[in-house]
């Protein structure tokens, strides 16, 4: 799959990014977007989107994040994950508050589950499932 | 002040009465024709609907949609929609979605392709709306004001 890096209409001008639209598989017919960022070790997602799509929580194991200028409470589960046609389950962080627009996909929960190429230059990135 | 008359009632409309009328309301789906109010697109008759309650159906679109133009509202079509960008030529859209996403800034939104289909102050409004609408297959996110809002997890320190 290739997926375009997302326009910035950010003044002035940010660079495209390289986002992608991940569903909680069997949850949600809605994608939220989500940053592919090798800078991040986990999946932090806000916790809205556990909430928006009904997963219970319940289960989860609760610990207290310090995030880039903010304390935030992360609730971890496991979740099946998909993208375009491709499903995996990974640990998802569903952290509040969270102040951020967007959600991170990390090195655990998605970037050891892949075989990625980014082709910056062109603003494009292309992910297969690795196996 | 605008005298208009629906479906045999007479009714005074000026244009901060059409605005207080949609300020806390979302937009429901555009098919084609939309209105332009404080930034978002409505369909006309929906805003002609919320600002004078009559029944929609006692309305035309293009009786809408002229009321809305005399009232000094731009109006337009979603088939017209370009979103010229040409100093960003060689970005994945062209530019375009950049375009498309920039009065939305600071919003959250539900984009579908390049076109944002609703946008509201938070996710969980959008996600209402959809489910409301019964709408799929659309991403949601907040559009960045600023390129620091979209620094990667490096730069937030996320670890």
């Amino acid at each position: 799959m290739r997926w375009p890096f997302k326009e910035d209409p950010s003044e002035p001008a940010g660079v495209p990014r390289p986002f992608v639209p991940v569903r909680l598989a069997g949850l949600s017919e809605t994608a939220f977007l989500g940053l592919v960022d090798s800078g991040s070790p986990h999946n932090r997602f806000g916790k809205w989107v556990a909430d928006a799509v009904g997963l219970d929580l319940g289960s989860a194991e609760e610990s207290r994040l310090g995030l880039g200028g903010f304390q935030t409470t992360a609730l971890t589960v496991p979740v099946e994950l998909q993208l375009g046609e491709a499903v995996w389950q990974a640990p998802v962080s569903f952290c509040d508050p969270w102040p951020i627009g967007f959600q991170i996909l990390g090195q655990e929960g998605f970037f050891r589950f892949f075989h990625l190429v980014f082709q910056a230059g062109s603003y494009w990135l292309e992910c297969s499932l690795d196996g | 002040m605008l005298s208009i008359t629906i479906a045999k009632r007479q009714f005074n409309l000026d244009k901060d009465s059409v605005r207080q009328a949609v300020a806390a309301v979302l937009p429901e789906p555009i098919t084609d024709h939309y209105v332009v109010i404080d930034g978002r697109r409505f369909p006309p008759k929906q805003v002609l609907a919320l600002t004078t309650g009559v029944d929609r159906a006692d309305v035309t679109t293009h009786h809408a949609r002229r009321t809305l133009r005399r009232l000094g509202f731009t109006t337009g079509r979603k088939s017209d929609d370009s979103w010229p960008a040409p100093d960003r030529a060689e970005w994945p859209h062209g530019g375009q979605e950049a375009a498309a996403l920039r009065p939305h800034r600071g919003r959250w939104i539900a984009q579908r392709g390049l076109e944002v289909l609703v946008s509201a102050e938070t996710p969980q409004e959008v996600m209402a709306w959809l489910a409301r609408h019964d709408i799929e297959g659309t991403v949601v996110f907040r559009v960045p004001v600023e390129p620091d809002e979209t620094q990667g997890a490096t730069g937030l320190g996320l670890w």
